[in-house]
């Protein structure tokens, strides 16, 4: 569908909804400004009594971001990019092949979403400790989260799929296109902006995990940016000041990836299959 | 030649999968399994070997689904997921008129999604805090304006999280609101893929904006509403980490789900069995929903077709 | 890009991801926050000085998610040297043989350790953890409210308590602070209650599975502090609020009193400093001998750490007076060592060593020193009987289902 135009009533709505359905994050901007005795007073929702980023600045060096931020990017971004490869080979198979499993695999597929995941994490500790040997290691990691995120990802991908009309994908067949040419040279142009969705999705999950990196990491040197956050948590005190600095600077890369994506969510219409 | 042709298919489908299945299996499915074993006995996920729990032994290799069926808290888990089945689904209209609201052509348009889509990614300890000051008695936002405006008295304070009957309300209003963004994001996602001349040859003969809406828009947007509900389903179902920050599932368990309850039982606890069957019950009734709603799905979709 | 590069591109990136970090002492640290930190890192840089050779790795985590990952690598592959919590949540480890003794590393150190501190933790008459700091409990109260409501002095015993609760109550003043959004700030009161009714020796037996908590004794802890819930002495808020969050009150001049770790020492605003004073919980039965609340944090070597030798240096080096005091000058808990000095001029430190220097007897707190499952289902219990004062029975009977099945 192409969007529209829009004036200025409707950007002046837009705005409001936008203070309104933001607030909790407004809220915790201001919370980061504090100092740990003004909140600890209960002084939650006034404004700060001296302005400083000093906050920001104790939590990026106390939680040893700059180290984790590289973790984070180097199991994030293979991951995403082995998941957006398998999930959409999967998703062409399961809705436009022949084939006699499609429903039965789909099932599988979601099946692993289905199990609450925290009853997996020692399963898959002793999976990738004994057998694996993959403990302790980002290796490690990257696979277990494109194993896990196939599920949900494959079956995305089959709806997805499923609205390009079978005609072009039989024209391709009669003119003798190999089955992986008509994945990589149609299917994937006409699946952009679902790709892009994904991509966006997977990444939030991804580079926000923070359990499975626990139970599959021990080493401080190899951990992602979550523990780093998890770390500004006392066993008493909770440092909600540094809490909120961190997760701030923490939700950077994810909100860049989705600005930077979001437009192929709509500039991959145009090419659309109305043709 | 469709015999020819299914075989082929056929060849190449497995060849396509086989990365995945290997990966997939290895990872959720075996994982899965040993999880249901786990089920039938008492590990305490710490000893190394296993065994079942009517091995050489009086015991009833269910007794941990007994122990279920006679614990209350499971009970009053399984009701609140039930509530959250029920509520946690309104985050989906939500999310799509978003989708919709959002769907416009300007420069600005892509900082706005970018800003609705943050509660997403916001680290949900510090969204979960947020959210328990917002609905807190004494010092929350809440309370303030409600005193503000009169409606609380002198001396009343706004007492939603300390009640035993009403905590799950606001835990649902605090979950659905990232979720509303991730729903935002699917539609976005489906609008893309809509084909425009259908929707102009429906301008063309002059349909109002709710019917286009109503019976071309959705319509097309059915792959994305299937992911969804789907997700939607599955959240509410498996709803743990706001639970777990906000109230723990205090007062005296009273907010508590069933991903919660495994998790204290399993980690906590050191019951790594019992968990394991609260999961396999929870397992069940997951997929017993979404096989009712994936077999009318699959049947519309081949009627259709 | 061609495909085969982009997979040459993958490959390497595999290859620069697997790989993992070792050393010669690793130690895994639940001690996240800011401050327990530069406290550790204090002391570890001193270890450094004194023993140039060895490579010291630290990996630390917040303590919820300590307690979870703990069970993976305890059984597997351990580090050298882990932090964890004395009392019944070590003698779990101890008793799956995951714990190495450390006999040799006290014997030198014979003498500098109290008996209340050692029984913590010996189990089975080896001693197992090395105990580096302690702190009290007991109520942080505004003078400045007390007075405004007419109370002279900090109560002594559980009727001053009781009246104090009455006139701040009639002050408009709630009484005692709490917040049970985390259940345990409730068990505090069982605690003390219960071993100022029954007697320390009865408690520990309580919580060790060896006693009925529907017995009269029981019965009586609960029908005691039923007389401050029904006297309106807590706020019905505090399930809405974790301990931090209530604190606030006290802090505001909305309430007068908090039952609480030495731990808020810190956190008490400058404002305020000057009105704060603390009271040891008071007594009930004068008959019963004074027993105190003594959480401990400890060290303890995995029984298959891989750097034993390195790791027992690093224990009698915890062990020496000298370290544990450099140690707690930064915490600002209370060093176990006897040795080792405090800050004297920290008049909640001073409090807290003489109450606990002259205790009959230190348990470490609800839900270290009963089993965790009946902790758990003992402090929601709590919550719910804070709140519903008359469903006693009701509560005590479920935490004796969940004891005998635990206990069998």
């Amino acid at each position: 569908m192409e969007p529209k135009k829009r004036g200025w009533l409707y950007w002046i709505v837009a705005t409001l909804l936008l203070l309104v359905w933001i607030s909790p994050i407004l809220a915790s901007l201001l919370t980061s400004l504090k100092t740990l005795e003004e909140l600890n007073e209960g002084h939650y929702w006034t404004l700060p009594r001296h302005w400083s980023v000093q906050n920001y600045v104790e939590a990026f060096t106390v939680g040893k971001f700059s180290k984790y931020f590289w973790n984070s990017l180097v199991i994030t971004v293979p991951t995403v990019i082995a998941v957006l490869f398998f999930s959409s080979l999967n998703g062409y198979v399961l809705a436009k092949l022949r084939f006699r499993w499609n429903n039965k695999l789909l099932l599988v597929f979601l099946a692993g979403m289905l199990l609450p995941f925290q009853i997996l994490l020692i399963p898959v500790f002793y999976l990738s400790n004994q057998f694996l040997h993959t403990y302790d290691t980002r290796l490690g990691v990257v696979f277990f989260h494109v194993a896990f995120q196939l599920g949900f990802a494959s079956f995305f991908m089959r709806n997805f799929v499923r609205t390009i009309p079978d005609g072009i994908i039989e024209a391709a067949r009669i003119d003798g296109c190999s089955e992986w040419r008509i994945y990589s040279r149609m299917v994937i142009p006409l699946m952009k902006p679902a790709l892009a969705a994904l991509a966006t999705l997977l990444f939030t999950w991804i580079w926000n995990d923070y359990l499975w990196s626990l139970i599959l990491i021990q080493t401080d040197d190899l951990k992602p940016i979550t523990s780093g956050l998890q770390n500004l948590k006392g066993q008493w005190i909770a440092s909600y000041h540094l809490q909120s600095a961190g997760a701030v600077i923490a939700a950077i890369p994810p909100v860049l990836i989705f600005a930077f994506l979001q437009k192929h969510f709509i500039r991959g219409l145009t090419m659309g299959a109305g043709k | 030649m469709i015999s020819f042709m299914q075989k082929r298919d056929h060849k190449t489908a497995w060849r396509f999968l086989a990365p995945s299945l290997v990966l997939y299996g290895a990872y959720v499915i075996f994982p899965i399994f040993f999880s249901i074993y786990l089920s039938i006995t008492q590990w305490d996920g710490l000893t190394p070997a296993v065994l079942p729990l009517c091995y050489q032994s009086e015991e009833s290799c269910l007794q941990n689904f007994i122990d279920l069926w006679n614990d209350e808290v499971f009970w009053m888990s399984l009701r609140n997921n039930f509530y959250w089945l029920i509520f946690f689904s309104l985050s989906a209209p939500v999310g799509l008129a978003l989708a919709l609201f959002f769907h416009v052509k300007s420069r600005f348009s892509s900082l706005y999604k970018s800003m609705f889509f943050m509660p997403m990614v916001f680290s949900l300890v510090v969204v979960g805090t947020i959210w328990s000051w917002f609905l807190q008695p004494n010092f929350g936002l809440v309370e303030y304006i409600l005193s503000a405006l009169g409606v609380l008295k002198e001396g009343e304070h706004f007492t939603l999280m300390a009640s035993d009957r009403w905590a799950t309300a606001g835990l649902i209003i605090a979950a659905s609101w990232p979720h509303a963004a991730y729903c935002m994001v699917l539609y976005l996602a489906g609008l893309s893929n809509l084909q425009r001349n259908v929707i102009e040859a429906a301008e063309i003969e002059g349909v109002s904006r709710w019917q286009l809406l109503w019976h071309i828009i959705l319509p097309m947007l059915r792959p994305a509403t299937v992911i969804v509900v789907i997700v939607t389903m599955i959240g509410a179902l498996r709803s743990f980490d706001l639970v777990s920050i906000m109230t723990a599932g205090g007062p005296a368990n009273s907010s508590n789900v069933l991903a919660l309850y495994m998790y204290q039982q399993t980690f906590e606890n050191f019951r790594y069995g019992y968990g394991a069957a609260i999961s396999v019950v929870l397992f069940a009734i997951s997929l017993l929903l979404i096989l009712l709603y994936l077999r009318q799905t699959l049947k519309d979709e081949s009627g259709r077709s | 890009m061609k495909l085969y590069q982009w997979t040459t591109l993958l490959l390497s990136g595999i290859a620069s991801l697997a790989t993992a970090a070792s050393g010669d002492l690793v130690i895994n640290s639940m001690h996240s926050d800011p401050t327990s930190k530069k406290a550790f890192e204090t002391i570890l840089a001193e270890f450094k000085k004194e023993n140039k050779d060895i490579k010291v790795t630290v990996n630390t985590i917040d303590h919820e998610s300590y307690k979870v990952q703990i069970r993976t690598w305890l059984p597997n592959n351990p580090p050298d040297v882990a932090t964890w919590f004395a009392g019944n949540r070590a003698r779990f480890f101890v008793d799956k043989k995951l714990v190495e003794p450390l006999d040799d590393v006290f014997s030198n150190a014979s003498g500098q350790f109290s008996q209340g501190a050692l029984s913590a933790i010996t189990f089975g008459g080896k001693k197992y953890l090395m105990p580096t700091n302690y702190y009290h409990w007991g109520f942080y109260y505004r003078k400045d409210l007390f007075k405004k409501a007419g109370i002279n002095g900090a109560p002594k015993t559980w009727d001053e308590l009781l009246s104090a609760a009455q006139k701040l109550k009639a002050a408009g003043i709630t009484p005692i602070a709490i917040g049970t959004k985390q259940a345990w700030p409730s068990a505090a009161w069982f605690d003390f209650i219960n071993m100022r009714v029954n007697g320390y020796d009865f408690h520990m037996k309580l919580l060790s599975g060896q006693g009925s908590y529907t017995s009269p004794e029981v019965k009586k802890t609960m029908a005691t502090w039923a007389q401050l819930i029904k006297a309106g002495g807590f706020p019905d808020t505090a399930p809405a609020m974790t301990w931090q969050e209530a604190s606030a009150l006290m802090w505001q001049g909305k309430a007068a009193m908090y039952l609480m770790g030495n731990f808020i020492a810190s956190e008490i605003p400058s404002a305020v400093k000057a009105q704060v004073d603390f009271f040891p919980f008071p007594t009930i039965d004068p008959k019963v001998p004074v027993a105190q609340v003594a959480p401990t944090d400890v060290y303890f070597i995995p029984s298959k750490a891989k750097n034993k030798a390195n790791a027992k240096l690093f224990m009698s080096f915890l062990a020496r007076a000298d370290v544990q005091q450099r140690y707690n000058e930064v915490t600002g808990l209370l060093p176990v060592n006897s040795q080792a000095k405090i800050d004297t001029s920290n008049t909640f430190l001073k409090s807290g060593q003489q109450i606990l220097g002259q205790a009959s007897g230190l348990s470490q707190f609800f839900d270290r020193d009963a089993d965790p499952e009946v902790a758990k289902v003992g402090m929601d219990g709590f919550v719910e009987f804070m709140r519903y004062p008359d469903k006693a029975d009701a509560v005590l009977t479920r935490i004796e289902t969940t004891r005998k099945r635990v206990h069998r």
